[in-house]
């Protein structure tokens, strides 16, 4: 058995519903947000808080695309150039906010995740989407594996050239495929799950504790607090 | 001895697209394991999914007949309710998991069935330690190899004990070692009395096994046989019924009269690939020569489908060198000329039928069209021309993929696993073709846990263990053969 107070890795101690709200927090400054410097400050926050788990790698990445796609939109707006598309440049920007939680978050073992969500009242049907969501992740990112391999061998990606001369196939290329294997996994998946009982009307306990501590509590105030000063000063 | 399913005169299709099953009646018996076996798309799957109530609940279409677990009727049973009786494993447990670690998954069932947070620690630590990877509780499902996913997917439906357990080609994934291993868990739970039914068309490590063998054809249950009776099958029948080979033992190997062709087509030297500081691929040198086919043999993880991406060129190697027709060769230049062709073929599919699926993401001349059109004739697959790729079975897709790299004119084709969850029949097409390709001068290396496919179709033999080669030998009898492969 997992001993979770023995575990050495921070994210195992963590509740799923303090990412859960990392999440959401981290979408409302998204969309509400109108400075760039008070939605920089939550993104620092955040690369804090993925180093404090201990994913270094991915905050290095995730704060080097951050930084190349705001200096390149900088440049772009100061110098009226329009490629690539100040358009693209800014949704990259914005939107690594509410994916360095989603990784923190599709990082807690699904079932730990659930048993906390499960704690939440939120419609029953809505957190079956969400949770049906989140362990699709890691599946759709394999699969692209595999069909950016299929691209591979089959000269699609030969060179740039090649992609940017034909964006619309080279979109097509990687759409289809994944459309059928998606369409094939969520039949199995699903089969799977109701052959195991998921539409029982009993009331669900979990393997995982789900608990809120201290970290948690630590997390929570200083996430809101700064949410509500990104949104609305 | 007491009925534990009865199912009579049931008959099933999918909404009007012909009958998947007809008449079939069928008694097992508490404690029995009964193995249905046929040629794809004969039956067996569907059969499976009707005894676990997914057909008509899941899978619709119209049912007619009656089936009773216990002397109870299903239909009586809620459909939520079946799990706790039915215990299921699926041929990929890939996508039959629901949680991302072992722990969770193991645990899916119980929490589902209302257990408390207690008695779910207590059916996971059980079943876990039952199946031998305990140790594995924290680990993710992704990072285990096929057989050990097998292992946690009969954990699972060991968790909340049932009294039947539905098994859909369950060795479909393994190298013999595994599927042996498997073999020893379902004795092990026949021992404990449980009630087995498992669709499946490696037969060689069922025989001591099952009680009975159901040949399904055409959705009729045309024969029964004794595990005596199965042995003795003789290769005529074997063949006709499109199964595999229940001894492998049988299996005659012919010499063949490879056309000898000089030139190397393949050089690979000092070879060396690491994933985080382990040597996936340690110092490999070998030499293909033209019109060969080569079997990479070797158990779950010991490198073989990492070795054929390197050589394709879809990963880069650490170092060593790779030689095509004697000149060296980079990782971007193989990529058209050594053609690799993965076990999943799904996602290799972009065309929208078989003849765009060849000529997708080149020019539509007449000529290429024309070429197209030849390949799916020396294929056999003109019949389905107008068909999307996927609604393909197994071994078409299979015939479909060469096609692609036929049409690509890849000099070295590699194939991974290709005659994975195929029956008999399919098998012998898949290797006949690789022959025939072959024979035209392509050279093939084919990655398989097959023993049935590499004695139909290789010469030569490269075993890998642990990212090293450990022999490279001509193959000269089955024996041989099934020895290394580690039958």
């Amino acid at each position: 058995m997992i001993d979770w107070e023995k575990t050495n890795n921070r994210l195992d101690k963590i509740d799923g519903r303090t990412i859960f709200f990392l999440t959401v927090c981290s979408c409302f400054i998204t969309f509400l947000s109108t400075s760039m410097l008070n939605h920089a400050l939550y993104t620092i926050w955040l690369l804090l808080i993925l180093c404090f788990f201990g994913f270094l790698k991915q905050s290095l990445y995730f704060s080097s695309f951050y930084l190349l796609s705001l200096i390149g939109l900088i440049i772009e707006t100061n110098h009226n150039i329009s490629f690539p598309s100040p358009l693209l440049l800014s949704m990259i920007y914005k939107l690594i906010l509410p994916a360095m939680s989603a990784y923190l978050l599709i990082k807690i073992p699904s079932g730990k995740l659930t048993a906390s969500l499960r704690k939440i009242p939120i419609p029953n049907k809505f957190m079956l989407v969400l949770i049906v969501m989140l362990r699709f992740a890691p599946t759709i990112i394999y699969e692209f594996g595999e069909v950016k391999e299929a691209m591979k061998i089959r000269g699609f990606l030969k060179s740039f050239t090649n992609i940017f001369s034909h964006p619309l196939n080279t979109l097509e290329y990687a759409i289809v495929p994944m459309v059928f294997r998606s369409l094939t996994i969520s039949d199995e998946l699903a089969a799977s799950a109701i052959v195991r009982g998921i539409e029982s009307p009993y009331n669900k306990d979990s393997y995982y504790i789900s608990i809120i501590t201290y970290i948690d509590i630590i997390l929570l105030l200083i996430s809101t607090l700064l949410a509500v000063y990104c949104c609305f000063f | 001895m007491k009925n534990k399913i009865s199912i009579h005169n049931l008959s099933f299709s999918y909404n009007g697209k012909g009958n998947q099953l007809k008449n079939i009646n069928l008694n097992i018996h508490s404690g029995e394991v009964i193995v249905l076996t046929g040629s794809s798309g004969s039956g067996k799957s569907s059969l499976t999914k009707v005894i676990n109530g997914l057909i008509p609940y899941f899978f619709e279409g119209e049912l007619n007949g009656k089936i009773f677990i216990n002397n109870k009727p299903l239909n009586d049973v809620p459909s939520w309710q079946r799990g706790k009786i039915i215990g299921n494993v699926f041929q990929d447990p890939r996508s039959q998991f629901f949680a991302n670690e072992v722990a969770g998954e193991i645990a899916f069932a119980c929490e589902n069935y209302g257990y408390s947070h207690h008695e779910i620690c207590e059916h996971v630590n059980s079943s876990a330690r039952e199946m031998k990877i305990e140790k594995l509780l924290n680990n993710s499902i992704h990072s285990l190899s096929y057989g050990m996913r097998q292992k946690v997917a009969i954990a699972s439906a060991k968790a909340i004990d049932p009294e039947i357990y539905v098994m859909d080609e369950p060795s479909a994934n393994l190298d013999i070692s595994s599927t042996y291993i498997l073999g020893n868990i379902i004795k092990d739970l026949k021992s404990q009395g449980k009630t087995i039914i498992i669709a499946e068309h490696r037969l060689y490590y069922l025989m001591d096994i099952a009680d009975r063998f159901l040949l399904i054809q055409n959705g009729r249950i045309i024969h029964e046989f004794s595990e005596k009776q199965m042995i003795n099958l003789n290769n005529k029948d074997i063949y006709s019924f499109g199964l595999r080979s229940p001894d492998l033992y049988q299996i005659q190997y012919k010499e063949r009269n490879s056309i000898s062709f000089d030139n190397i087509a393949l050089k690979v030297r000092n070879l060396c690939k690491t994933f985080k500081n382990m040597y996936a691929l340690n110092n490999l040198n070998f030499i293909c020569r033209t019109g060969e086919v080569i079997a990479i043999i070797g158990p779950n993880g010991s490198g073989k489908s990492t070795l054929g991406r390197i050589l394709a060129g879809l990963l880069k190697e650490n170092s060593g060198e790779i030689f095509l027709f004697d000149y060296k060769s980079k990782r971007k230049d193989r990529l058209s000329k050594v053609w690799y062709i993965p076990q999943d073929l799904d996602s290799q599919l972009f065309g929208e039928n078989l003849l765009d699926e060849l000529i997708t993401g080149s020019a539509k001349t007449e000529e290429r069209i024309k070429r197209a059109e030849q390949i799916l004739s020396e294929l056999e697959l003109t019949a389905f021309e107008k068909q999307h790729p996927s609604t393909l079975s197994g071994g078409q897709k299979q015939r479909l993929a060469l096609g692609v790299a036929l049409m690509h004119d890849a000099p070295i084709i590699i194939l991974d696993e290709p005659t994975s969850g195929l029956d008999g029949k399919n098998m012998r097409n898949v290797s006949n073709l690789i022959r025939k390709l072959a024979n035209i001068g392509h050279t093939i290396l084919v990655i398989t846990h097959d023993a049935e496919c590499a004695l139909a179709c290789c010469e030569r033999a490269i075993r890998l263990e642990n990212g090293n080669i450990t022999d490279n030998f001509k193959i000269t009898s089955s024996n041989l053969l099934l020895e290394k492969i580690g039958y």
